[in-house]
């Protein structure tokens, strides 16, 4: 009967014939690309100069890249079967602080960047550590760290506003070798992730996700691999937080806030099980292109462009059913 | 079964192992002693201490007192990897797999052949795992496959493989024939002489007896957490090894009933034709006479749980089910309820308790109709509901307003007995419903069961224990691959007759 | 206690549940002490009043709040439920109190919508609670922005202004209806049928199922009462503060889980109740009464709220025991 557990996240685990087809035609694999292509299509068809136009790629990558980053992190943490809600917390932080004492500190642009996404890093490794340590789920953990994050953020900075340094705006915008500093980003982000695929690292938070009872037993280093983590999606969060600080010049208070639902959708979007154990970063990232196209194809059909973070939520609601539906009906086709 | 000699001091021992469990003392000072290449069989009932007697050799648990030394050496096993270290290799019932990754991820676990910075090789992980499965015979085990899409037979064996490609020294087997067809026994049996022959220790657990007799030199006996005998295979005849597991001669455990008092020929409870439940169960023929007692046998994984489910509106079916003269259709276990068919599942900690809860909320909880008057409960009516349970189940407790979770697991057990039964049911479905629990609730239970029979109940139970089988049921259905393969009673009805239904028959599914 | 449960003690089944409410009643007791402590005025009558009545709000959501945890959830849709809930009113009913019976009704029924999303998702798609109230609320966020262009131009009818603070019999309505809503959330939490089912799911949502509860039916529940909750919430609210603007539901999601927490729930299911909900909304209320005494503003409630909440979560996570 163990075999037969109700609970639909677990049974999931024990693929059904049609899932299994689509996942030996990598159809789930291809799913983020297929989004991403029907929106181009359809951004083309409406109104071709927003893809064409000069500077279209920029624009776009100055705003994908940060986004790409906290899904980057969010992903390893739903590898886990985790979420991390502090990023939000995180990112705003990081802006008030490079918005009110970046210019005035005296450190220098280095130490100043090593700094905040240092902080990052320990407010990550907090969060992993409580969720290693304790019964807490990451939601509550995280939850509440995000709480704290946003309060020291509107500590530091009551109002938006503030002044990032030059120096650091300079450093995040322009471009080399003719192509844009976001875009080397992304191609950076991609590059790590081809590499990180196949570690260990990556084997053990999957293993974490899927069955962490018995990731246990066959040796996974738990307190470890969840500390490291939240640990780097809080850095990358912080780094996130640099690049809005720089892009817009100042710093926000709840600046962080809407790269939450962003990031999990991207996450969504991209195919990775919101249970854990399967998903790639890649695809995630591709993820995150398809949510920001959404505001171009509301222009493009010449919506006010209120009506993007309706269609982001509603996109999130409609991937995360589908992606569960097919987890739970396969209890009714039988196994 | 050749003798092997056993000289000098034992290589590995276990020496008066205790563990408790808040209040549940598992295991009393059990002690096991191993001799280098011999295969020492393991047995005991459920709940009588060997899982998590395995579990602390296996360093999954941490034992509360006692010994244990491999080769003269004491053993600290404070995890898993400590006892691998050690050179324990275990087989767990559960399985030790992770669905998610892919059979080569799971065989090479740690010890990956090519590992640069953190970066596993995947080309030579997969070549490794390819030759590892040749190795063994199972080049049809593709690598590359997730573990969830493996059935359960192939997840067996990868489990067993991963096992023995890391070497050990002694190995555990912990139920690793539950689901293998007879040439994967076969199989299993072969590489664990092989193993014991070049000097490893093996210690098979298995509730299947004739496979103890054929493997084992020798075999200790477990009951209530502690040794309670062993012998070498040919000083241990079956008949001492169950007095020993029970306690007390077989006749006198299973109560004595006629049959002909018992049964109504006449009035079916049930009754199912062409029953099925997609994808494995199919063509079932089954009738239930009021007062009869109906065994499901069979190797686990054949269908069993999928015939249960369905009867009670978890799974989807196909076929005709008909109930006191009604045809049903089920959707939920609701409908199930309605028609009056009740459910004690396997598991009561994930599937029949709510632990945390009182002993009343549980006994009321799928009674809540009954005791209540739109939608508001009457407190009397409900302490009638319970205290009936409580006496007619003879319940040890001090209030019913305690934690389910501060009961013994027999009297668990009946909580959820008193719970499905207060509901009155005309079939009762009972899956392994013994399990766990101790021998002097196991027999009430056989006891509740006749009661219910003359009362008019019919019931439906399977059993991993064929003693229990043949003693308890008028007749046994064994079940092949997800349909019926034999039917059992009279002068038929023996242990031997059930084991031989459940592996013979048609080869299928070959592995390699 | 539950470790003496496992020692075959008798814990009687309500006690088990009080030693982690009595705490939180102990904290709102030692908190207010605090505050008169520092000063005098804390203690008066009237800002006795004024604490209750901030609470009230936490207090209302926190029903819905307790439900969806108990069963082993969470709504992190109550803050632009409860600011939709508000603004619509305010926009529709245009400051003509006449209009108030159809408006409220409408209002009403679209929360019931709004948590019959929640709800549905959660427990026919099986979609994961966070994730599924996360996506609502940016969606009702995106429709408000695009119904209110980014700005809200209308007031209240001052009837509802006058509804909230007007007195019954010494109390202010507002505190009437939280009274209500604490006769209710006792009711149906001890004496009915649907908590029974509701504390089974949240314990062992497999056991249930077996036991012959329709869990998918009743596991929609929790979000419709709280979306209901949230947007009798924020009409309330905005008859109190006489406006509605788009943060205004911002505070109430940490506030209501913190609640919750704080009241002695697992954030796992199947234990606590809103009785110790009521403590928690009391005790953040004075956590924010006091901070605002030493001057400190918006900032240090988020962290405190954050603080209380982890700390809360991670007290009642200790007490359990096998489920």
């Amino acid at each position: 009967m163990s075999e037969t557990a109700v609970d639909p996240s677990v049974r999931g685990r024990w693929a059904a014939p049609p899932l299994r087809l689509a996942r030996r035609i990598g159809l789930v694999a291809a799913m983020p690309y297929l989004y991403l292509v029907a929106l181009a299509l359809a951004i083309y068809f409406l109104q071709s100069n927003l893809l064409t136009g000069s500077g279209a790629i920029d624009v776009r990558a100055t705003a994908v890249f940060p986004l790409a980053l906290i899904a980057f992190g969010q992903t390893l943490a739903i590898f886990t079967r985790g979420i991390d809600l502090a990023v939000g917390g995180i990112v705003s932080t990081t802006t008030a602080l490079l918005a009110t004492h970046g210019g005035t500190s005296g450190l220098t642009l280095g130490v100043q960047v090593a700094a905040v996404i240092g902080l990052g890093a320990v407010a990550g490794a907090f969060n992993g550590a409580v969720v290693a340590l304790t019964r807490l789920q990451p939601f509550i953990v995280t939850l509440a760290t995000w709480s704290i994050w946003g309060g020291v953020a509107f500590v530091v900075l009551p109002v938006e506003g503030g002044a990032t340094s030059p120096g650091l705006i300079s450093l995040v915008l322009g471009s080399v070798l003719g192509v844009p500093k976001s875009v080397w980003g992304i191609a950076i982000l991609f590059a790590i992730w081809l590499w990180l695929r196949n570690t260990r690292f990556v084997v053990d938070l999957k293993a974490i996700g899927s069955d962490e009872a018995r990731a246990r037993l066959v040796g996974v280093p738990l307190v470890r691999r969840k500390v490291q983590t939240y640990a780097i999606s809080g850095a990358l969060a912080a780094t996130a937080g640099v690049w809005v600080a720089a892009q817009t010049a100042s710093g926000a208070p709840t600046a962080g806030d809407q790269f939450i639902l962003a990031s999990v959708a991207a996450v969504v979007i991209g195919g990775a099980s919101i249970f854990g154990g399967t998903g790639s970063v890649a695809s995630s990232i591709v993820g995150a292109i398809v949510l920001l196209m959404i505001p171009d194809l509301v222009f493009a059909l010449e919506l006010t462009s209120f009506w993007s973070v309706f269609f982001q939520g509603f996109l999130l609601i409609v991937a995360v059913t589908i992606s569960s539906l097919a987890i739970t009906l396969r209890v009714g086709r039988g196994r | 079964m050749q003798q092997r000699a056993r000289t000098g001091s034992p290589d590995l021992v276990l020496a008066d192992i205790r563990k408790s469990f808040g209040g549940v003392h598992a295991l009393r000072g059990a002690t096991l002693e191993c001799w280098r290449g011999e295969i020492h069989g393991f047995v005991g009932e459920n709940g009588a201490g060997k899982s998590t007697l395995v579990k602390i050799l296996s360093g999954a648990l941490p034992a509360d007192a006692g010994e244990m030394s491999l080769d003269g050496k004491q053993l600290r096993l404070r995890s898993p990897a400590d006892a691998r270290r050690a050179g324990i290799g275990t087989v767990f019932q559960e399985l030790s797999l992770i669905a998610d990754l892919s059979v080569a991820q799971n065989l090479f676990y740690g010890i990956e052949p090519s590992v640069h910075a953190g970066r596993i090789g995947v080309r030579a992980l997969r070549a490794a795992a390819r030759s590892a499965l040749a190795a063994y015979g199972f080049s049809s085990i593709q690598p590359d496959r997730l573990v969830s899409e493996l059935r359960l037979a192939e997840r067996q064996i990868v489990e067993v493989v991963k096992v023995l490609i890391r070497e050990p020294e002694v190995l555990i087997l912990d139920e690793a024939t539950s689901a293998l067809l007879p040439e994967q026994v076969q199989w299993l049996f072969g590489t664990v002489k092989e193993f014991a022959e070049s000097g490893g220790i093996v210690i098979f657990i298995s509730h299947r007896l004739a496979e103890i007799e054929a493997l084992c030199d020798h075999v200790t006996v477990l009951r209530t957490g502690k040794d309670v005998g062993h012998g070498a295979i040919a000083e241990m005849p079956e008949d001492t090894v169950v007095e020993l597991m029970l306690g007390r001669k077989i006749e006198r455990f299973f109560p004595h009933s006629e049959r002909a008092g018992r049964v109504r020929p006449d009035q079916v409870v049930c009754e199912v034709q062409d029953f099925g439940s997609p994808p494995r169960l199919h063509d079932i023929d089954l009738s239930i006479r009021r007062g009869e007692i109906i065994g499901i046998g069979g190797l686990q994984g054949q269908g069993q749980a999928d015939l249960f489910f369905a009867l009670y509106g978890v799974r989807p079916s196909t076929g005709r089910l008909v109930v006191d003269g009604k045809v049903v259709r089920l959707r939920k276990p609701g409908d199930a309820l309605a028609a009056g068919i009740a459910l004690v599942p396997e598991d009561r900690t994930s599937e029949g308790l709510c632990l945390s809860l009182s002993v009343r909320d549980n006994v009321s909880l799928g009674n809540l109709g009954s005791i209540s008057n739109a939608s508001l409960i009457r407190p009397e009516q409900e302490q009638r509901l319970v205290r009936s349970a409580i006496d007619s189940l003879r319940i040890v407790l001090e209030d019913p307003r305690q934690e389910a979770n501060s009961l013994s697991g027999g009297n668990q057990q009946k909580v959820l007995l008193g719970r499905v039964l207060a509901r009155k049911p005309s079939l009762l479905l009972m899956y392994d419903a013994t399990r766990g629990v101790d021998v002097g609730t196991k027999t009430e239970i056989y006891h509740l069961m006749h009661e219910q029979c003359e009362a008019g109940v019919g019931i439906l139970f399977y059993s991993t224990d064929t003693a229990e089988l043949v003693n308890l049921a008028d007749q046994v259905v064994v079940l092949h691959d997800g349909t019926v393969r034999a039917r059992l009673s009279g002068a038929d009805l023996t242990e031997e007759r059930i084991i031989a239904a459940a592996v013979g028959g048609r080869r299928r599914e070959a592995v390699a | 206690m539950n470790v003496l449960a496992t020692r075959g003690v008798k814990v009687p089944h309500s006690l088990r549940r009080n030693p982690a409410i009595l705490l939180s009643y102990a904290t709102v007791a030692a908190l207010f002490i605090a505050g008169t402590l520092y000063t005098s005025g804390f203690g008066s009558a009237n800002n006795i009043r004024t604490l209750l009545l901030q609470a009230s709000f936490i207090g209302v959501i926190g029903l819905g709040q307790t439900l969806c945890i108990l069963t082993g959830g969470i709504d992190l849709s109550v803050p632009w439920t409860l600011t939709g809930a508000a603004v619509l009113t305010s926009i529709l009913a245009n400051g003509d109190a006449s209009r108030l019976p159809e408006v409220l009704a409408l209002v009403l029924v679209l929360a019931v919508g709004v948590g019959l999303v929640n709800g549905i998702g959660v427990a026919y798609a099986g979609v994961p609670p966070i994730i599924m109230t996360l996506g609502t609320n940016g969606a009702l966020q995106g429709l408000l922005l695009v119904y209110t262009q980014g700005g809200i131009s209308s007031f209240p009818p001052l009837a509802l202004n006058r509804f909230v603070l007007d007195r019954s019999l010494g109390l202010q309505n507002q505190l009437w209806i939280w009274i209500g809503v604490v006769l209710l959330g006792i009711v149906l939490l001890s004496a009915t049928t649907l908590g029974r089912r509701l504390y089974a799911i949240g314990t062992n949502r497999n056991a249930a199922y077996l036991a012959g509860i329709n869990v998918k039916r009743v596991l929609v529940i929790p979000y419709v009462i709280s979306a209901v909750g949230a947007a009798a919430t924020g009409i309330l609210l905005m008859g109190y503060t006489g406006q509605a603007f788009l943060t205004m539901g911002d505070p109430y999601l940490f506030a209501s889980a913190a609640a919750v927490a704080v009241g002695g729930a697992s954030i796992l299911g199947g234990d606590g109740h809103y009785v110790g909900t009521v403590a928690g909304a009391m005790v953040l209320t004075l956590l924010s009464g006091l901070l605002l005494l030493f001057s400190l503003g918006t900032g240090y409630l988020s962290i405190a709220y954050g603080g209380v909440l982890l700390v809360a979560a991670f007290l009642a996570s200790l007490k359990l025991s096998r489920r």
